[in-house]
């Protein structure tokens, strides 16, 4: 489907703010004693609010009718888009009180590591309720798998705790080696699940080409006009036009060297231009994964629209012009 | 009650006047404009009702098939459950599947849900639209009984369109369905839609095996 900058933003720095306060509500426990008293939590924290304000401000732009915002919690039984506006405006309030009790008035050490667990804990709530929105949707072959959960929040948690552990590098000179090697470790973990979830996306593709029949009973067909407007569908986003394999490659390609530099400047001495790269590299790996994630998705209706152009059974006539 | 159309596949040739006044009446009807980008210069718009057509077999025994796609008016749509705003709706009195066009934020993700991509995106209004199954028509009492049905089955020149109540089993849609194996689209992604179509009927081929060497040595 096509990967829209406000689908990309959104999901995004949900994801990285998800995983800074993570990181934030793990080093209230494990962190120095010192840690809770000093500035570097409010700096957390507010990294945090910035990037799920970043987030649900990119989420009204996603709307092409803000008219009828109001009614979005209506169906709080059944949708998923409707409970993921319930569970990130709390992530979003809890890290504005995260930030609140931080910097401008601080409290007890207890109350405070209890408020950044509850802000870490509804920052999970909200990305998994999130990644729960794309899992769900049976017409989706590529996503409809516990991959797609696994793998949107596995981004979101090591991309988050790369920005997290930069801040620190930034904020105390100095590298938390402890933090930098567990980050190598679940980025390789990473790297497994984006491998088993390529599979999945090739097998979805593999559906839609070739075995579907164009969802006719008996007789193999193959599509000669899809009575539709060219690519990219304007009308019917929930298909793009396929990826050729050196598209793909494109993508994967700086995704694959994001990952290998984030892992390099993780594991070298901390410095604030270090730490400003790894910043980087982490976002371009968000970015490249989320875009391939809705880029390189396969909708069941693209037999309709699609299909044949990489099977053997060419059309005939061209339906694009 | 769920109103439904069956298309019988023998019938359809394709002609596409399903598609055009389908476009005809809802543009200028109660759930209209169905818009277009550029409609004087390069048509790349909106349209409910689409005709695919589909190529079987290969030559001399090839043919071709036409299958009228718009939405299914699924039992168990998955475009209703997903819309945060409850803007996607099946009715209960007639199991008509419509859109609210006053709670749709434009999200998108009943298109998603679709498995049919039948839902279209208005660029101009920022919501989605779909087939209503000309509800304004079906439900219009000042219309002559015949012309209560959707302006596709109206204009269809092969009758290949039936509209009626599958839920009745004495409605013809519902004995097209029993009698001639009526089929769904894609059944496995679990919509189960209202929508059939009565498969191809087996035609003889019209080229016997003494031909076909001699065809085909001409064709190549």
């Amino acid at each position: 489907m096509r990967p829209t900058g406000p689908l990309l933003l959104m999901t995004g720095l949900q994801g990285l703010a998800g995983g800074v306060f993570v990181v934030l509500a793990i080093l209230g426990f494990v962190a120095a004693p010192g840690f809770l008293h000093s500035a570097t939590p409010g700096f957390l924290a507010l990294l945090g609010l910035v990037l799920v304000a970043g987030g649900g401000l990119a989420s009204t732009f996603h709307m092409h009718r803000r008219a009828a915002a109001k009614f979005i919690l209506r169906r709080l039984k059944s949708s998923w888009l409707s409970r993921e506006v319930a569970t990130t405006a709390p992530f979003g309030a809890a890290a504005a009180l995260s930030v609140l009790v931080s910097l401008v008035h601080p409290v007890a050490p207890g109350l405070e590591r209890g408020l950044f667990i509850a802000t870490a804990l509804l920052g999970l709530l909200a990305m998994w309720v999130t990644a729960m929105i794309y899992a769900t949707i049976p017409a989706m072959l590529s996503w409809r798998t516990p991959t797609t959960v696994a793998a949107m929040m596995g981004t979101g948690l090591v991309a988050g705790g790369v920005w997290a552990w930069a801040l620190l590098v930034v904020v105390s000179r100095t590298s938390d080696t402890g933090l930098a090697i567990a980050l190598v470790w679940a980025l390789l973990a990473l790297a497994v699940l984006k491998g088993v979830q390529g599979r999945v996306f090739r097998r979805a593709r593999v559906q839609v080409e070739s075995g579907q029949q164009m969802g006719m009973p008996g007789r193999r067909y193959r599509l000669a006009d899809s009575g539709t407007s060219r690519t990219p569908y304007r009308t019917q986003p929930q298909v793009w036009r396929p990826l050729t394999d050196e598209e793909r490659q494109r993508a994967r390609g700086p995704l694959a060297i994001a990952a290998v530099l984030t892992a390099v400047l993780l594991m070298a001495s901390g410095s604030s231009p270090v730490a400003v790269l790894a910043v980087v590299t982490a976002a371009a790996g968000v970015y490249y994964e989320r875009w391939l994630f809705f880029a390189d998705a396969t909708h069941s209706s693209s037999i309709w629209l699609t299909s044949g152009a990489a099977s053997p059974w060419e059309p005939t006539r061209k339906s694009v012009p | 009650m769920q109103l439904t159309i069956i298309t019988d596949l023998n019938k359809c040739v394709g002609c596409k006047s399903c598609q055009v006044s389908c476009k005809e009446h809802n543009t200028g009807g109660s759930f209209g404009p169905v818009p277009d980008q550029d409609p004087y210069a390069d048509p790349d718009g909106m349209w409910w009702n689409r005709i695919v057509g589909m190529e079987g077999g290969e030559y001399p025994e090839a043919d071709v098939l036409y299958l009228p796609k718009a939405c299914m008016h699924c039992y168990d749509a998955p475009c209703v459950p997903v819309c945060p705003t409850g803007a996607s709706f099946k009715r209960e009195d007639n199991g008509v599947v419509l859109v609210d066009y006053d709670s749709c934020i434009g999200c998108q993700l009943c298109m998603w849900a679709c498995p049919y991509g039948v839902r279209e995106f208005d660029e101009h209004q920022g919501v989605v639209k779909k087939c209503t199954l000309c509800i304004d028509r079906i439900e219009d009492e000042t219309l002559a009984p015949e012309d209560r049905q959707p302006a596709c089955v109206q204009s269809c020149p092969t009758h290949a369109r039936t509209y009626g109540d599958l839920d009745d089993p004495d409605s013809e849609v519902a004995r097209l369905v029993a009698e001639q194996r009526g089929f769904q689209l894609l059944p496995e992604l679990g919509a189960n839609p209202a929508v059939h179509y009565l498969p191809r009927r087996p035609v003889a081929s019209a080229v016997d095996d003494s031909k076909l060497d001699s065809l085909l040595t001409g064709r190549y």
